[in-house]
């Protein structure tokens, strides 16, 4: 009962009256609706903020249940057309709104929202009400500056502890992606802010789902497709092989038709006895377009964002995650004067540690190896061919300095450090080292040596 | 006095006329047939063929070359197969896999190897239906001007389709062969005998038969076929030995077919006696009802298909092959009959001097191959002369026996039943 109380007191401390209403209330209706919001623990209708802008209609409805207000002085933001969802992402990337609950009151849903509305349903009244005071609680316990975040990260962080939820992305076809996030982030950059914060310690993160992305603009809505192992048609069918045993010919079933009747096309012979004359040993798929037969079609993608083609075998693949707050994360969100993101490292953690087991008193040449031919050979051969060349690469560069440093393998480049080397010696030789491993491969796959100087391994 | 000087004393008192007489099987029926390839090579004067190399210049393949890859569970061999093809100096070919009714997974690993890009296509039947169906559905499916027939369980020297596909210059070539060398000779003592015999029959004899004209038999280990010849006799025909029984339709439409030496393909041979015995059956009863049985005609002069060059090598066959297998028991009777206790010294003359031989054919294929083929095989000659001759020979007798009087062939399980009860020979 104390700890309501608290918060009814928080929540009184916040709203302030509207002053803004733009349409005629109906005293009897805002009456019983301040009496259906206090049942539920709130002292008066929630100042609401709507996108889109609502018609005449809309007001009068929403002006029974809420108070009209403007973003700065809202406890809920409503969501009236699935339509403004980007509008609304557009007003959360600034100011403190993003720290808001959002209701959602579109006719489809929209899975991105905290919570959903319909004036005619008492349990959603409550569910919005729980909701309003559960963020306005854990609002107020972030410190000031997780309550002021301006860049993404931060603002991502305070949300999830806001919202008391983990980040789950849901399947969207509207987005290109085909999933997204909830919490009105902008799409493009959230995944790769989320895995940023992930390697820091920050959220955990859970795998979810793997998906193919068109190689030439990253889309997910691809249409997976069965496809002609020559021309890359899609126009194939099943036709039945035919075997005449009496000389030897095994075709198809069309070169052996002829009206009603089969007749052999090597022997003109008329074939009338199934299991005597000829059988069929089974089927084989025919490409309308080449004419080619196979008893295998290849798996293609098309993009049905830009229309691209990608071979099964060549498009990138994108590992889609959940995430979750660390403890870490929660109590540099709640403790004063704390820092709310670690200090971003030019080198990952595996390096730092592997620097760190090496003897102080040995002077350490640490280098970044990127793959300059990296997209060329994953467009030219596929991702996984990509991924061989350069386990290959690696492999070749960790038998040959063996006795002398070590290869740490990253995500996007790996890294080389080398024992009682200067980084000078490593910059004159290092060209030669990378040749020397790359001379074995099928194919360049052009890496690029970056020697990093002490002051370049720790970047705040 | 020893037994040896009684019997060299008894040879050396013959007259010319019993010495005809005591040597006559071997005189008739050996001499001319070893004579022959050292005849041969005096009259062409036979040039050393070169160790393979590149050519430099390859011929302009008008349509492309494809390789048609045909196999009944051979999951275990393909992919080293294919790879062994992929390795080729030339490479400007598609693979075409057909796995023939399998059930040993063949399919999954030829689709996983056109998916890695190794070959072009799989086609893959739910029942078997015999290898020549299976070449004939591998040539239906590619366009190619050139197609070269592989066996699964081989592997090739990196040169050798380059080599091959030189000879097709020639628009007469309708097919030609490569060498063909046994891989495993050390796997056991027959093997070994065996490469020896690949040594002497293919890399010398085809290369003899070459400048004669006398190459009959493509060997569905390595070939390479004109699609256009194929065309003209119909492909594959039912029936085990669809090699030669192709090749003698090729050479009885015309078509030119011929041995290139510098195209190598290692195979494994059979390692025991057993599964050797079982193989030379089954050739030599494809032989007898291939060559008198389907393909009579091209050896009598009152047939329509008669023609020169194809009886001189049925009538050899026949001479050498049959008749000296089925001579050579009689032979054994009359001398043992005749001359008791001197038949055993006798005997041991004849071996010696066909080991002589035998061992002079060796060098030559050292010769030929520029490879220490005869430092390496010649302590075994001694043994592979021994067993040609008492094994080999009435290994082949009793195939003759078989399949001529018994029709043994019908009942080979190397196509299917469903096949063999239809075929016409």
């Amino acid at each position: 009962m104390e700890a309501v109380a608290k918060r009814r007191t928080l929540y009184q401390a916040t709203a302030e009256p509207d002053d803004i209403t733009v349409h005629r209330k109906s005293l009897l209706d805002q009456k019983a609706a301040t009496t259906f919001w206090r049942k539920r623990g709130l002292m008066r209708p929630p100042n609401v903020w709507v996108v889109p802008k609502p018609t005449p209609e809309q007001s009068l409805m929403l002006d029974t249940c809420f108070r009209l207000t403007t973003a700065d002085r809202a406890d809920l933001l409503v969501l009236l057309d699935e339509k403004s969802a980007g509008e609304l992402a557009g007003w959360r990337s600034h100011g403190t709104s993003f720290l808001l609950p959002v209701v959602d009151m579109t006719r489809g849903g929209v899975h991105s929202c905290d919570i959903t509305f319909k004036a005619n349903d008492p349990t959603l009244w409550s569910e919005v009400a729980a909701t309003i005071v559960k963020f306005a609680t854990r609002r107020s316990q972030l410190t000031q500056l997780a309550r002021g975040a301006t860049d993404l990260e931060a603002r991502l962080l305070a949300y999830l502890y806001v919202a008391d939820k983990p980040l789950i992305p849901f399947a969207d076809p509207t987005s290109q992606l085909f999933i997204r996030y909830p919490g009105f982030f902008p799409e493009r950059e959230l995944r790769g802010v989320a895995e940023s914060l992930s390697k820091r310690g920050m959220l955990t993160r859970s795998f979810v789902d793997r998906y193919h992305a068109c190689a030439a603009c990253g889309s997910h809505r691809l249409n997976v497709r069965e496809e002609c192992l020559s021309c890359r048609s899609a126009q194939l069918s099943e036709v039945a092989l035919i075997h005449h045993f009496r000389c030897a010919e095994l075709n198809t079933e069309d070169a052996f038709r002829a009206g009603t009747d089969l007749r052999c096309p090597k022997c003109r012979q008329q074939l009338r006895h199934y299991g005597s004359d000829y059988d069929k040993p089974g089927s084989v798929l025919r490409c309308a377009a080449c004419h080619s037969s196979n008893s295998e079609p290849a798996v293609g993608f098309s993009c049905q964002d830009c229309g691209a083609h990608t071979d099964g075998e060549a498009a990138p693949t994108c590992d889609i995650h959940s995430y979750a707050l660390t403890a870490q994360a929660i109590a540099r969100l709640i403790t004063p004067d704390s820092q709310l993101t670690t200090p971003r490292r030019a080198l990952p953690h595996a390096v730092e540690e592997e620097i760190a087991r090496l003897s102080d008193e040995v002077a350490n040449a640490v280098a970044v190896i990127r793959y300059g031919r990296r997209e060329r050979v994953i467009g030219a051969h596929g991702e996984i061919a990509f991924g061989k060349l350069r386990s290959l690469f690696v492999e070749n560069l960790r038998n040959l300095i063996v006795e002398s440093g070590r290869v740490v393998a990253g995500d996007e480049a790996d890294y080389l450090i080398l024992e009682d080397t200067e980084a000078d010696e490593l910059v004159r030789h290092g060209a030669c080292l990378l040749e020397q491993c790359e001379a074995v491969l099928a194919e360049r796959i052009g890496p690029e040596l970056d020697v990093l100087r002490i002051d370049d391994r720790i970047v705040t | 006095m020893s037994d040896l000087d009684l019997g060299l004393s008894f040879l050396l008192n013959q007259s010319a006329a019993s010495v005809m007489v005591i040597f006559w099987c071997t005189l008739f029926l050996e001499v001319p047939r070893y004579g022959f390839p050292f005849i041969a090579l005096a009259i062409a004067g036979l040039a050393k063929p070169a160790k393979p190399s590149a050519t430099g210049c390859l011929f302009q393949v008008p349509k492309g070359v494809s390789v048609i890859v045909v196999g009944h569970n051979e999951a275990a061999s393909l992919e080293s197969c294919v790879r062994s093809l992929c390795e080729q100096s030339f490479n400007n070919f598609e693979i075409v896999i057909v796995s023939d009714g399998s059930s040993d997974g063949m399919r999954r690993i030829a689709t996983r190897l056109v998916r890695d890009g190794l070959a072009a296509r799989v086609i893959a039947t739910d029942l078997r239906g015999g290898k020549s169906s299976a070449l004939n559905l591998a040539i239906s499916a590619c366009r190619s001007d050139i197609v070269i027939s592989v066996d699964c369980d081989c592997s090739y020297d990196r040169f050798a389709i380059e080599q091959i596909l030189k000879i097709f210059e020639d628009p007469s070539v309708g097919g030609a062969c490569g060498d063909i060398r046994a891989r495993n000779g050390d796997a056991s003592l027959v093997a070994r005998f065996q490469e020896i015999e690949y040594l002497l029959t293919i890399t010398v004899g085809k290369l003899i038969g070459n400048v004669f004209n006398q190459v009959t038999c493509l060997s569905g280990a390595f070939s390479a076929f004109r699609r256009e010849a194929l065309a003209v006799v119909g492909s594959f025909q039912v029936g085990s030995g669809e090699d030669l029984d192709l090749t003698l339709r090729l050479r009885a439409s015309g078509w030119r077919v011929a041995y290139v030496p510098t195209a190598i393909c290692y195979t494994d041979v059979p390692v025991s006696v057993a599964a050797l015995l079982r193989q030379r059956r089954r050739w030599e009863r494809d032989s007898v009802r291939l060559r008198y049985r389907k393909h009579r005609d091209l050896m009598l002069p009152t047939r329509g298909r008669f023609h020169l060059a194809e009886a001189v090598h049925q009538w050899e066959f026949l001479l050498f092959g049959v008749v000296g297998a089925i001579a050579f028991p009689l032979y054994l009777t009359g001398l043992f009959a005749l001359y008791d206790d001197m038949a055993i010294t006798i005997l041991v003359a004849i071996q010696l001097g066909l080991l002589v031989v035998d061992t002079a054919m060796l060098v030559l294929a050292g010769a030929i191959t520029r490879e220490p083929v005869f430092i390496r095989n010649v302590t075994y000659m001694i043994g592979f002369s021994l067993f040609t001759s008492y094994v080999m020979r009435f290994v082949r007798l009793w195939a003759y026996f078989e399949e001529w009087l018994l029709f043994a062939s019908v009942r080979d399980d190397y196509v299917p039943h469903k096949v063999r009860v239809i075929r016409k020979w």
